[in-house]
């Protein structure tokens, strides 16, 4: 029998984005057998001058994650590993090199590409990772380099990122045999700062109590700012899913059944347990209401001209949350922790995510010297299931849920 | 002391080195993550370069910063700082690399670990138009920030004189190196490796100094047993190694460590700054023409090309790969490498050494098991 109260609690629109990401790997995989070139490209990457060229970008990170929450993981990275690649690597690398070989995962494997863009912004892994598969598929590989913005952007580092840009139209112009139509640009860039403001207003929208939708409704919906930015379809979408939620603030609905404790999660999600954890927080009336990681895709709209797209990219790619020191990043959350109102903060101490991971300790101190806010570090990984004891989770969330509700009433912001 | 004892007895103990070195000579010393770092500047200041390697074994004070699944170099670098082992550092200069050095720069400056914290914003991609463009701009900004950083001002004769020094330094361990393979200098790879790491921890004008007269000397080390034709030589291959066991063990069971493809080895010495070039293009120059960290892009295959070079260049019938645990950026390369070895028919050994940086019995046995198969 159908649960009521659940039914009207679930988001409408996710049959529109379970169609629309459908349709897109349909397309991408078709593409193959024509002379459509296909583009492997990094989260974080400069997808719009490939929309802008009709090149179509396949993201293995998406990918990755589609393996993890299908709980394929853990069976790909040992395959991965049975290649000679060390267990310690990052898992979507594994699953992905695996897959490449297999044609394993969820779809399948992902179309054969005809050229690689890797863009180091969101890690150092992704260039070996894309240096291997080009030498597998024997295509051309862009890396763009994005300085890391430690404290400061130098103005050394601004030019040539700016130049690389100039670089990477040449490349994307010589493999696709055709010139860049910089109008076509202008109107791809400016449907990907709309769809990046609406990302940002939907997710603006859980600092409504209760909150219509949870960072792992966020993780969800994120595929398409990731995949399909610049296009029509995505704005649409984000646009439908934006009304959704007002019309659940109108209504006081919340993603969870109660909501008394706001959460803020940290890294990326451990795709293979999101249900798991989604329910076991909800047993503490608990809603992780926000995160770092789906912010990440609206992080650099203050960077971003739309009137110069191209022009404004180096910076807007250059600045995105992983790219930045590690005291940028504490003050980010600090930031995030009051905006949404959060009782406390949960870490993914995540064994994959070297740039994301390292450095949280230094930040669990920063925050709760500057908010005595409860933070929780839950040791996981993203993708590989062998590396998560749901047990020891588990423990880890009841205790920390008990002192949340020991030191709070609910509700009470500690910031 | 001889020379050699001296070599040793620095990389026994860097850091009681660099602490004598300054108070004797009352001037500051900076330190560097990388070989990346282009020390000529930093001695061109009137510092005294100093190479982190990491020295004490991990405890508390870095298990409070970073996860368990990071490198022993940058935990052992920071357990070196917290513990008070650095507090003869003045300033850092960080070269961003690998992720974890990414982050190791941003905790050491969270922390105030040293007086002034400086950050490389190296190239990722070596092979770029742009980043050769780019190059020559870091090293001025480096330059800019030491002087900042030191108080000083540095003149084109000062970073032409320190070039002119690194260069001499290069030579001399290149021809140290030729010596001991041809038989002239016949000291065991345990030794060698011991003058690599001295070397980038010591006054720079001492070590070249200490390495002409060494050659001059012709002096015969203690460990002749190498000097045996039959000895069949070896490329170690890895990031930064400090475990003369292991080149004990391999060369006790009838090896000899003819290459050193390490951050702590050639990586760090090799090539010479081109003394016709203004410095920042030399120095620019050369780290854009030295063989690559794997956490640099230099090609697709360009490390396979220098490792096979290497192996023919010294005449070696092997590769053992000190890997260590926790390495992305030379974890992903291995396999790469283990292929591109076998299609040439030269024989690999993968080592995964740990954070404790140990000589176990497992890793005993696999250097004895390699040894006999090789021809």
């Amino acid at each position: 029998m159908t649960d009521p109260d659940r039914e009207r609690r679930k988001i409408k629109s996710v049959a529109r984005m379970k169609e629309i990401m459908t349709d897109y790997y349909i397309r991408a995989k078709e593409a193959e057998n024509t002379s459509q070139p296909v583009a492997w490209i990094t989260s974080g990457g400069p997808v719009e001058p490939l929309i802008a060229m009709d090149i179509i970008p396949v993201y293995p990170e998406n990918h990755g994650a589609m393996i993890g929450a299908s709980k394929m993981g853990g069976e790909l990275c040992a395959q991965a590993e049975a290649m000679g690649y060390s267990r310690d690597l990052c898992s979507y690398a594994r699953a992905d090199l695996a897959c490449a070989r297999s044609h394993g995962g969820p779809i399948g494997g992902l179309p054969r590409p005809d050229l690689l863009v890797c863009c180091n912004n969101i890690c150092s892994t992704v260039v070996k990772w894309y240096e291997i598969q080009a030498r597998t598929f024997n295509v051309p590989l862009f890396i763009l380099d994005t300085p890391m913005v430690h404290t400061v952007y130098p103005d050394s580092a601004r030019a040539y990122v700016h130049e690389q840009i100039r670089e990477f139209v040449a490349f994307l112009e010589e493999v696709a045999g055709r010139a860049l139509d910089r109008d076509r640009m202008q109107e791809v860039g400016k449907l990907s700062v709309q769809a990046q403001k609406l990302w940002s207003d939907i997710l603006q929208t859980t600092t409504h109590r209760p909150s219509p939708m949870s960072a792992f409704d966020a993780f969800f919906h994120l595929a398409l700012i990731v995949t399909l930015r610049g296009t029509e379809v995505c704005v649409e979408y984000y646009e439908q899913l934006l009304k959704e939620m007002h019309q659940r603030i109108d209504s006081s609905i919340g993603a969870v059944p109660r909501e008394d404790f706001r959460l803020l999660w940290d890294n990326l999600p451990i795709w293979y347990r999101t249900k798991w954890l989604s329910s076991r927080f909800a047993e503490h009336n608990a809603c992780l209401v926000a995160d770092t990681y789906t912010s990440a895709w609206c992080s650099s709209l203050d960077h971003i001209d739309e009137g110069d797209f191209l022009g404004s990219m180096a910076e807007g790619y250059s600045r995105i949350y992983l790219n930045q020191g590690v005291d940028l990043m504490a003050e980010k959350i600090v930031s995030m922790l009051k905006t949404y109102q959060a009782d406390g903060l949960v870490m993914h101490s995540n064994r994959s995510c070297k740039p994301y991971s390292l450095g949280q300790y230094d930040i669990q101190r920063i925050v709760q010297d500057r908010t005595s806010c409860p933070v929780l570090i839950l040791e996981a990984d993203m993708v590989d299931e062998r590396l998560f004891s749901e047990s020891q989770a588990g423990t880890r969330i009841d205790a920390f849920m008990e002192m949340i509700q020991a030191r709070s009433q609910p509700g009470q912001n500690p910031g | 002391m001889d020379h050699l004892d001296l070599f040793q007895a620095i990389a026994r103990d860097p850091q009681a080195y660099a602490r004598q070195w300054k108070h004797e000579h009352q001037a500051p010393v900076v330190g560097m993550n990388c070989s990346y770092v282009p020390e000529e500047l930093i001695l061109a200041a009137g510092a005294l370069p100093y190479r982190l390697i990491g020295k004490r074994s991990p405890a508390a004070g870095a298990d409070r910063h970073l996860q368990v699944n990071c490198c022993g170099v940058v935990r052992r670098s920071l357990e070196d700082s917290l513990s008070g082992d650095l507090d003869f550092l003045d300033g850092m200069v960080f070269a961003n690399t690998c992720d974890s050095m990414l982050r190791l720069s941003d905790i050491w400056r969270l922390n105030r670990l040293s007086f002034f914290h400086l950050d490389m914003l190296l190239p990722a991609d070596l092979t770029s138009r742009s980043a050769e463009a780019y190059l020559p701009a870091v090293m001025a900004d480096l330059k800019n920030d030491l002087e900042e950083g030191l108080q000083v001002t540095l003149s084109r004769q000062d970073m032409a004189r320190a070039i002119a020094t690194l260069n001499r330094l290069r030579r001399r361990l290149t021809a140290l190196e030729a010596a001991r393979l041809s038989g002239v200098f016949p000291i065991s790879g345990a030794e060698m490796q011991a003058i690599h790491i001295a070397a980038m921890v010591m006054d720079r004008h001492q070590a070249a100094r200490c390495l002409e007269e060494l050659l001059r000397s012709g002096q015969q080390a203690a460990a002749a047993r190498v000097n045996d034709s039959a000895a069949r030589r070896l490329v170690l291959s890895g990031s930064v190694l400090q475990l003369p066991e292991l080149l004990d063990c391999l060369e006790e069971q009838g090896g000899q460590v003819a290459g050193f493809d390490l951050c702590s080895g050639s990586r760090h010495f090799a090539g010479l700054v081109d003394e016709s070039l203004p410095p920042l293009s030399g120095l620019a120059r050369r780290i854009l023409n030295r063989p690559n960290c794997p956490a640099r892009h230099g090609g697709l295959l360009r490390r396979a090309d220098h490792l096979k070079g290497l192996v023919e260049d010294t005449g070696a019938r092997g590769v053992v790969f000190a890997l260590p645990t926790f390495c992305d950026p030379h974890a992903f390369d291995i396999p790469m490498l283990e292929r591109e070895l076998r299609a040439s028919n030269i024989a690999s050994l993968v080592l995964e050494i740990d954070e404790a940086g140990a000589m176990s019995e497992q890793l005993r046995t696999r250097c004895q098991a390699f040894m006999e198969t090789l021809p």
